[in-house]
């Protein structure tokens, strides 16, 4: 009896590993609900659109500033003649 | 753990390596432990993911995911004992001539368990008692939920696992009797 009991309360404390090919499988199951993760695609094409908004802001600053300055040089000398 | 819910219900590709990293092994032992077949638990263990896959969307978070996981997987085990068990009644015997040729798989952990007298009779016992019993009977005897999770687990009450477990270890000490008074 006591042999009984002991098979009846034996405690089923081992694990077993999942084989490579099982592991391989269950990895193969998620492909057709999986998607790429393309997150980086969209950061890459924002960092391009920023870069080239940058230099022509940049650019564009620089040959406002050129005009600027070639007006007020032009309005000078023509103060300066008129002197 | 991670939270792989959101990720996985985003079909993110790398919330599913992580859950079959996390879950795998897991989910592999319960069928295992229930089906007593390492080709069953493979087949189902496969059926588990197939169904978590397809049903992610539809968990609300009511109970936890563990939880919900865990109840897929013994619902998944149930359908493959009650196909077992008609089978067992309609006299097909494939799948006990099966779970003979293991013995000889030295090589395989669950060869070896299998090749273990005590543990092979006590599993031939559990495959005589109703699939509530065998189920919450394996699941205390894994030790890897409490009543109360066990109760979760199955969608029942804690006294009505209590009740199950305890007729289960009746009916294996009436069949353990039996069997080895024969074998005697």
């Amino acid at each position: 009896m006591k042999n009984i009991n002991e098979i009846i309360n034996k405690k089923f404390d081992k694990r077993f590993d999942i084989s490579a090919e099982l592991q391989e499988k269950l990895l193969n199951i998620s492909i057709p609900f999986s998607k790429k993760s393309d997150s980086w695609r969209y950061w890459l094409v924002a960092a391009s659109i920023l870069l080239l908004l940058s230099f022509h802001l940049v650019n564009f600053g620089k040959e406002d500033q050129q005009n600027e300055d070639e007006i007020v040089e032009v309005y000078n000398e023509n103060w300066n003649n008129q002197l | 753990m991670t939270d792989l819910v959101t990720p996985l219900m985003n079909n993110e590709e790398w919330a599913y390596r992580q859950f079959v990293k996390e879950y795998g092994k897991r989910i592999y032992n319960i069928c295992f432990y229930i089906l007593h077949d390492p080709s069953e638990a493979e087949d189902t263990t496969q059926e588990v993911f197939i169904s978590v896959f397809q049903s992610i969307h539809s968990f609300r978070g009511d109970a936890l995911f563990s939880t919900w996981i865990h109840r897929l997987t013994l619902n998944k085990c149930n359908e493959k004992l009650r196909f077992i068990n008609r089978k067992k009644r309609k006299g097909d015997m494939v799948l006990i001539e099966k779970q003979v040729d293991l013995a000889s798989q030295d090589t395989s952990p669950e060869g070896l368990l299998i090749k273990n007298e005590e543990i092979a009779l006590l599993f031939d016992a559990i495959r005589s008692l109703s699939e509530n019993q065998h189920i919450a009977y394996t699941l205390h005897n894994m030790q890897e939920m409490s009543y109360a999770e066990i109760a979760e687990n199955m969608n029942i009450s804690v006294s009505a696992v209590e009740s199950l477990i305890f007729r289960a270890k009746q009916n294996l000490k009436k069949y353990l009797i039996e069997k080895l008074n024969t074998d005697d």
